[in-house]
Parts: structure tokens; sequence; C-alpha cells
């Protein structure tokens, strides 16, 4: 495979910038893989190829012309479908947005353009990100690029399915249950969710806004870190966007021996879900790993871990059904021609374009918000969000990070179901709003790749980013590997 | 759930259902309520809720005018289904819907 | 119909006066073109995100403090959710428990006696658009949807149902206004829709304990429009009541032209606001020190300016009510007052000019006090020429004339105008000599005994001098000359 396209992030902004390697030749690789593998992927709702090699060919100029390049200067970067750019298409997958033009750039968007990255196409997911398997797109299902008749997972399943076959260099996704971090692990990349809080929501489609976070995909935790250190930081458009002095995430990569200073809990509940065989064997050898390498292996307990599945439920759910209640034909998207009076008109336009998945949660946010419901139901959830903090933090206190297999379960074929459980564990960091990073960890018999994750305390994501970095050198995991489709 | 309370959140909602997916709605929505149920068990009576995980407090801005670019205007206008002048067009508002 | 009492509420929504709207940085400025003071979030555009307006709040707490509120210092936002065009995100950012500002009262006024009436709270929300359902006289078959007004601050003011009469409540509305326009927290304009109004109306038999049914009248916009509801609410309902009906709990539409109200239907349990805090904007911690701050900020209520300048200034009741009707005319009045040379003596005449000369042409140049082309200091120096005889009250208007159209200073216009007023004796015994001699029979009357007479020679000796005469000293002077 084109050598361009095994490059790391890090390696080849210093080509691009160097003037070793045309940023235009960056984006035309992309292109001739994409051409090769996406008709069996079908990883991207949009391409634009020409605009991208307009980008491309200004960056080369201005590094021609020795003008002071940015961070990310003429690399390629694959964009989920529901963040938004000034002119450009966004759907979150979904019919109702189907014809619908970002006015404004989200504040990721406009950083990465003052960085310099080319935009190469947006990728596909779950309709307004409601979904693990990026089934539920209005417009098609994408393939998991290591076994083309299953799953890639989901919500972000196409940012994922286009960085683990090659077709960007990274891309960028958004998290509100495990949307980056569970297809991540079933494509056999690096997946991170920030803390709540550290990286701008502004432009980003809604989902469940106290879940939602924007965060990456990429080939090794580094070229994570480096887009993080451009898209990271206090956003006055986003109130819960957090000040923060940290401002390069790639410091403290080279030190060795990072896991002699680290306490990694090991969450007891872990054993109290039916799981996949090889998943778990690979995760004892991840640990095994880690102790080799001086980590203090704990113990550590969260019992309210069993409570993740329905907690997220209600809370998403019940921020959905008002989230969602703005897409209602009456300013942008789609009308219905069939509504015979307002609220009619409403239904119709709202039942007509929106999809199952997205209507039944709807419904269920609706149902648990009534007055009476309210207490029983979503007040109730939000102090049971609260134990599970309290749990959570506890088992902070005595240890650094949790560490446990990114999902239970491998990727399904089409069609099938995945037990609800299957990522509590990266649901969890949702729910608290803690940092969470899935780092491939081997494959199983049949070449399926398998990841670990670990979840750290809230704003601990520099040193987060340290661990997984040293994880990744001793998983064992050969980065070079790329499915065969 | 059952098919009245169904057809009230509906229209809540303002979602269409059809007659003939009623049915898979209410087989789905009762599946869910489970999880309400599981939320009952633990003894939460010391806990306050978790409405923000953001220790941030009193985030505001200052009294500014920022107008937003023209153009920008135009296309939001544009971009509604019917519009007349500059106003959104929209079917009869009854007072009271 | 005696036999019934009325229970009146209010819930009085105010437009917070900021530049920016409460939730974005649009413009507030009323009457711009449709949707051209909109942008991505008060459109609600995917992925927009509120922001909020420091000044809105500090508006919300100062008019707390100046109504003995209790402020929340921990409290949020919520989301109220409802389907209606004029909301475009289909819910509304506002607030439920508790709201930032808790328990309050104002007093009012009523033929002499103080009656105060307890508010509940007082919440910060967001204003919706503005639906268009005819243009002209032509009705529409469809609605126009402007957004300009979406957004904008509102501050939502409730009261205890403590009222008891149409009376009480335009009292009640218009202290509220005076009040919040002192603190400059609303402009509180009802013609544009900046001061609105929910009624809820329900009757009972004098002395029972428990309220009767309730009747919600929607958006008032004028305050005899509320007087006007509430009189004709309690009429309606003591009438059904008393042919022994039965009163339904509902919302009715006031219509001005016909002086009625009409029952507005809405459908049967459609109504669920479904709150729930608002996940996007952070909680409020507010500081003891911010409080302060604000306190501070708040100015002198027109209670306490209106009883001060009585005592003070010894004015009259009717006086130091217009005076303090607005912060800007009652600063006016002690500006002019601290410029002139003697306190005392001017308090009353300065207290006059304002409320008649100046008044007047304000009202018909349609100006407010603020832009009146008499500087404080010139009507300062206006009534003390007048006080030290310089002259004549007559002349004053006229000079007053002049200053106005001029906004000039009095000195220039009396030059400019040779005004000066006579008070050389000398100078005016010659005159009244002339006069005496050529009014024989004023005289002789005057002589039998008729004093009214003189007056003719007065008005001679003031039309020979031009009117500069000092008319005192001319009447001392004529006496003096006819009594020997």
């Amino acid at each position: 495979m084109d050598e361009i396209l095994t490059c790391s992030v890090k390696d080849l902004r210093t080509k691009i910038c160097a003037g070793e390697v045309k940023s235009v030749d960056a984006v035309k690789a992309c292109y001739k893989r994409i051409k090769e593998v996406e008709p069996k992927v079908k990883a991207f709702l949009k391409l634009n190829e020409e605009q991208a090699l307009k980008h491309a060919a200004a960056s080369d100029e201005k590094i021609r012309s020795g003008q002071k390049c940015g961070v990310l200067e003429g690399v390629p970067i694959a964009i989920k479908d529901n963040i938004m750019i000034k002119g450009e298409s966004m759907t979150s997958a979904s019919k109702y947005l189907e014809n619908y033009v970002s006015p404004y750039d989200a504040t990721v968007i406009e950083r990465l353009k003052s960085a310099g990255a080319v935009f190469i196409g947006r990728t596909n997911m779950d309709e307004f990100a409601m979904g693990g398997s990026t089934e539920t797109s209005a417009y098609q299902q994408t393939a998991n690029p290591w076994d083309i008749t299953k799953i890639p997972g989901g919500s972000s399943g196409g940012s994922a399915a286009a960085v683990s076959s090659a077709m960007a260099p990274f891309a960028l996704g958004s998290d509100t249950g495990g949307s980056i971090r569970q297809p991540a692990g079933f494509t056999g990349i690096v997946g991170y969710k920030p803390s709540y809080g550290l990286i701008s929501r502004y432009g980003v489609c809604a989902l469940a806004s106290s879940f939602d976070q924007i965060g990456s995909f990429s080939k090794n935790v580094y070229d994570t870190a480096l887009l993080v250190s451009v898209i990271a930081g206090k956003d006055y458009r986003d109130p819960v966007c957090e000040p923060t002095e940290q401002t390069d995430y790639t410091e403290g990569f080279d030190n060795s021996g990072v896991f002699k200073k680290l306490k990694i809990g090991i969450p007891k509940e872990l054993s109290n879900y039916s799981s996949d065989g090889e998943i778990l064997k690979s995760f004892d050898n991840a640990v095994r790993n880690l102790q080799l390498e001086g980590a203090e292996i704990v113990e550590v307990s969260a019992p309210s871990y069993k409570y993740v599945p329905a907690l997220y439920k209600v809370i998403m759910c019940a921020e959905v059904s008002a989230n969602i209640a703005t897409f209602d034909g009456i300013r942008y998207g789609y009308r219905s021609p069939n509504g015979i009076s307002l609220n009619d008109e409403y239904a119709k336009s709202r039942g007509e374009s929106l999809g199952y998945e997205v209507k039944k949660r709807i419904l269920f946010g609706t149902y648990v918000l009534g007055a009476k419901n309210y207490h029983r139901c979503y007040h109730q959830a939000q102090r049971v969000r609260t134990l599970l903090i309290n749990d959570l933090n506890k088992a902070f206190s005595e240890c650094d990070f949790i560490f446990s297999p990114s999902t239970l379960q491998m990727p399904v074929k089409f069609g099938e179901e995945l037990p609800e459980e299957c990522d509590i564990f990266l649901i969890a960091a949702n729910l608290g709003g803690f940092p969470g990073i899935t780092v491939p960890c081997g494959f199983t018999k049949n070449r399926m790749p398998m990841g670990v994750h670990f979840m750290g305390k809230r704003f601990s994501d520099a040193k987060l980013f340290q661990a997984a970095h040293a994880f990744e050198k001793i998983s064992g995991f050969d980065m070079s590997q790329y499915p065969k489709i | 759930m059952l098919k009245e309370e169904l057809e009230i959140t509906a229209f809540l909602a303002r979602l269409e259902v059809k007659e003939e997916e009623k049915e898979r709605y209410l087989k789905d929505l009762n599946k869910m309520f489970e999880f309400i149920e599981v939320l009952q068990e633990p003894d939460i009576s010391q806990l306050k809720p978790t409405t923000h995980v953001t220790s941030l407090r009193n985030v505001w801005r200052d009294d500014i005018v920022k107008p937003c670019p023209k153009e920008t205007i135009e296309q939001m206008l544009n971009a509604a289904p019917q519009k007349e002048e500059t106003f959104y067009k929209v079917k009869k508002v009854i007072e009271a819907q | 119909m005696s036999n019934y009492e009325t229970v009146v509420g209010l819930e009085v929504h105010m437009q917070i006066n900021t530049k920016s709207k409460v939730f974005c940085e649009c413009s507030t400025e009323f009457g711009a073109e449709p949707n051209s003071n909109t942008c991505v979030i008060c459109t609600s555009q995917p992925g927009a995100i509120p922001i909020l307006n420091k000044k809105a709040v500090e508006a919300i707490i100062k008019t707390g403090l100046a109504l003995n509120f209790t402020v929340n210092k921990q409290c949020t936002f919520a989301r109220k959710q409802y389907f209606y065009p004029d909301v475009p995100k289909n819910y509304q950012i506002t607030q439920s428990e508790p709201p930032l500002c808790s328990n309050g009262k104002l007093a009012i006024m009523l033929d002499g006696k103080e009656k105060v009436v307890n508010i509940t709270r007082i919440h910060l929300e967001e204003d919706a658009g503005k639906l268009v359902h005819e243009i002209g006289s032509r009705k529409l078959d469809y609605s126009l949807l402007d957004l300009n007004r979406a957004s904008i601050g509102l501050m939502e003011l409730v009261t205890e149902p403590e009222l008891s009469s149409p009376q009480e409540a335009l009292e009640f509305l218009t202290e509220l206004r005076t009040i919040v326009r002192y603190i400059g927290a609303s402009e509180c304009s009802m013609e544009e829709g900046k001061m609105r109004c929910d009624v809820n109306v329900s009757v009972r038999p004098v002395g029972q304990k428990e309220l009767g049914t309730r009747v919600e009248i929607k958006n008032m916009n004028s305050i005899s429009g509320v007087k006007d509801a509430i009189a004709y609410e309690t009429e309606r309902q003591i009438e059904v009541l008393s042919r022994g009906g039965k009163l339904v709990q509902e919302t009715r539409l006031w219509e001005a032209e016909e002086g009625i109200t009409k029952s507005m239907r809405s459908k049967e349990g459609a109504l669920d606001y479904r709150y729930f805090p608002e996940p996007d904007l952070v909680p409020f911690n507010l500081p003891d020190s911010f409080i302060e701050e604000l306190r501070a900020q708040v100015p002198e209520l027109p209670r306490a300016r209106r009883a001060r300048f009585i005592k003070e200034y010894s004015l009259s009741e009717y006086d130091a009510e217009f005076l303090t009707s607005s912060k800007q005319i009652a600063d006016y009045y002690e500006e002019t007052l601290n410029a002139s040379e003697n306190k005392e003596l001017s308090s009353k005449p300065i207290a006059n000019w304002i409320s008649t000369e100046l008044n007047g042409k304000l009202n018909a140049s349609g100006k407010e006090i603020n832009e009146s082309p008499v500087s404080s200091k010139n009507l300062a120096k206006l009534v003390t020429l007048i006080l030290n005889g310089a002259i004549s009250g007559k002349m004053a208007k006229t000079v007053f004339e002049e200053m106005y159209e001029k906004s000039a200073d009095p000195e220039t216009v009396i030059k400019e105008k040779g005004l000066v007023q006579i008070s050389d004796e000398t100078a005016i015994i010659k005159i009244c000599e002339e006069a005496i001699a050529e009014s024989p029979k004023a005289v002789a009357e005057f002589k039998a005994g008729k004093e009214r007479a003189i007056g003719a020679i007065v008005g001679l000796v003031m039309k020979k001098s031009k009117g500069q005469a000092n008319p005192q000293i001319v009447n001392k002077i004529l006496i003096e000359k006819l009594k020997v």
C-alpha cells in the first residue's frame, strides 16, 4: 500500500511541512484508496475531491513560498457528518437534513482550518448518532473493513471504517455513549473521548447535551494527542467548555517507564458480565503486560456499574426528546406536503423524515419527562447517576486509571443485536464526564481486532495519553497491518 | 404503556405514529420501561441529582452586540421550506395549539 | 353582587433592557426588518448553544433587591417544552425551582391607605418570536414568523393572588413599571410589547377562605386593558355563579374592541411542559460580593424620593408625584435646584416651571426630559433672575420660549431682546406721573373709593414702559401718589 497511507500523521505533517511530500499527493493517495475500498466499506456520505485538492494545493503553495505552516498543514482528515462546516451539507445521516447546508463552522472546524488541515469527506453514522452499529443511517450501511459482513460499530462507524481501512489518516467523531471508542475497538484503531468540557461542542449536532463530546480516531495515540492539541481549549461559545493550561498534549510521550508510577484499576464488576472468551484472554494478557512494565494492578469496585445501561437510556432519551424537537420543518429541513393543520404538519414532517430508532427514543424521552413520570424516571436517574459518579470517584481514589476491555463482545453481523452491557465501561465515562481512550490490543483467531479502554479522572487527559501511548508500544498489536478488503 | 398513552406521548412529541406501527412501538417502549424499574432499586435518599458534571459556575458574557453576517441570515432564510419576503412562512397558527 | 369578592394574581413579563439578546449576540433593537436580528443560535440551527448575557442576570437581581426579594444564589435554567413556531427550539429556556428571586413585596397606595402586595418570584427567561396573522387589514390564511424578538431576555414576575380590585391591579402595575424604569431594568413600553401581563381572576363569596375557580386572561398589553378585563371578568363570573352556573378553569382572551373576554379552547391533556434542567448552561453560584455590588447600584425608589421631596423641598403631594414619576424628571429637578442660588426660594418655582412650561413644551415636541433644549443649569439661572427681580414673571415666559427654541441661556436672550426690568424709582415715578395725568377718569373713580380703577393706570404705565417697569414698584408709587 502507498506509504503515504501507512504513514502516521506525526510523520506526514513533518514531511509535508518540509516539502518532502506534497499535500496534493497525500490527498490523491487517500482518494485512490477510497476508490479501491469505498465501494465495499461505504464509510463516506459525501466526498469532495476537487475542493480537497484545491485546499491541498493552497497548503503546498504556502509551504513552497516559505510561509509558516499550521500544525496540521496539508494533512487530510475525515469529518463525521454531524459536525458543521460552513457551506457544506450536514445530514447527521437523517432524511430530515437531506438538503441542509451548514451556515457556520463548528469551533473544532475553525481550529482545524487555521491549523491547515484538509477535509476529504463526511463520514457515515447512525441517524443523529442514535445507535451502535451505523445501521440506523438513513443513507447507507457501513461495513467493518476487517469483515464486511459485520458492523463497524457506531454511531461514528464511518469515521472508524475510514481510518482503519486507510482511506484517511485520522478522523473526527462524536461520543455520547461510546460512539467513538466502541467502533474504534471494533475496527482496531485508537478512539478517544475527552473529559466533558475539554473540547467545545459548538457546532456538533446535539444528541444528549450533557454527554456529547467531540473526539478522534487515529492509528496511534500520538496522532490523537496532536489533534487534541489543535482543537481543545476554552471556547466562550460552549458554556461548559473549561479553560485549561495544557496546550500541547504530546508532552511526556518519550518518558520510559510510565507505568512504574501508575496504579491500574481493574473493575471487579467485569466478572459479572458474560463476555467473549477471546476478548477476556487478550485483556488478561494486556494486564500482564502492564504488570511487566511495573504498573501496580489493583482491583477496584463500582457496584453501580450495573445501572449504567438504564441510566444512559433514561437520561439520553430525555435530552434527545428536547434536542430533536427543533427539527420541526419550520425554519429548515423536511416539511411534509401532507399536513392539513400546523400540528398535523409537525407530526408528519417529523414522522416521515425521522427513522424508527430516533422516534422510539423521542417517545421514551417524552414519557420520562412527563409531569407525572418526571420524579420517578428522570429525576431518579439523575440521582442514581450521582451514585455511579461517587462509586467511580472512590475507585479513582485507589487507582490512576480504570482499565477494561473496550467492548465485552465482538462486532455482530448486520441486523443482529449487541447485548446492552456490551459497552458499559465506555458509557460510564460519558455519565461521569471522564476521559476515555481505546487502544488495540490484539486479534482474534479469525483476524478481528480487539481493544482495551483506559478511563481517567476528569481532566487527566494528558496523563491518559501518556499511559495509552506507553501501552500501545507493549500491546503487541501490529499497527502496520491493514484489513484485506 | 397502553395505546392511549402512546398516542398522547406521540402528540406531545409531534410525531405521527401510524396505526400499523403502534404495536411495534408499544412492544419496544414497554421493554425500555424495565430500565425505569431497575433505577428504583438503589437507595439514593441521601443523594442530590447530577444535572451537570462540570464544576464551572456563573458562565456568562458581557452585553455586546455581534450581528450575524447578512449573507448568513440570507442563507438561513433561503433554507426555509417556505418564506415570504424576509419572513418564515408557516401554516395558520390558531391561538391555542 | 356585593356578597362576592374578586381575587387577582398577576404574571408580568418585562423585556430586559439590554443591547444584545439574553442567549445570543443579536441586537434587541425594536422594529427592525423581519428576521434581520437573528443568528444561528436564536433560529436554532443544529449545533448552536445558548450563551448567557450577564447584564440580564444583573437587571433581575437589581429589581429583586429593590422589591425586597431573597436572591437564590444557587439556581439554574430549565427547558420548558412545547411546540410553537415562534419558539425555534420548541422549548423555552426559563427557570423552574428555584428562580433567581423569591418572596418579594411591593407597597401600593389606595386612596391614602398603603397595601403591601406579596410577590412570589422573579425569574429569567427568553422571549418568543412574533407571528404575523394579517398584513394591514388583509387577514392571511397562513402565518408569518419573525424571530427578531426570539431569545430577547425577559423577567417574569409572579404575584400572590392578593389583589382584590381592578384599581389595585392598575396601581400595582403602574408602581411596578415606575420602579423597574427607575432601576433601568426594562423600558416597560407596552406599545412595543416590552411589558405584557397574564391576569388570573377568580371570585368567591365574601368571607370564604378557599379561592374560587381561576380564569387566566392571557397576553394583556395595556394597564387600562388589565383594569377593564378584571372588571368584566369579575362581573361575568359573579353572573354565572349567581344564576347557579359553574365556572370552568380556563384561559381566556381579552377582546379590547368589544370589551369582553373570550374562551380560548386548548386541546385536553395536550399541555405538559416536561421541564428539566438545561444541560447547555452551567448553574449559578452567586457570590455575596456580586450581589452587594448590585445592591449598591439600586437607586432611591419613587416612593422614598416622593416623600423626601415633600419634606426637604416642601413641595405639594401633586408636584412631588409629578416630579418623581420618572427618574429622569426627578434628577433634572434636583440638578436644577442644586444649580440655583437660593434653594428654599427656588424649590417651588422650579417645580412649577418643570411641571407646566417645560413639560408642556416637551410633550408638544414629543421629547423626553433628558433631551430638553433647556438645560437644568439655564432653568436655574432663569428662576434666579425672576427671584431677584431682574425680570418679571411675564417676561420670563418670553425668555423661556427663546431658551427652548434656541437652547440659549437666559442672559443672552434678555440682552438680545433688551428685556431688562426697570426698577429705578425715579424713572418709574416719571412714567407714573404722565399716566396719572393722562387718565383723569380712573383717578377720579379711585379717589371715589373704587380701588380697582388703579388697574387701568397700571396698565398704561406698563404700556408706556413696554412692560419693563417692575409691577410691584409701579403699584407702590401710584398708591403713594393717589392717596395724597
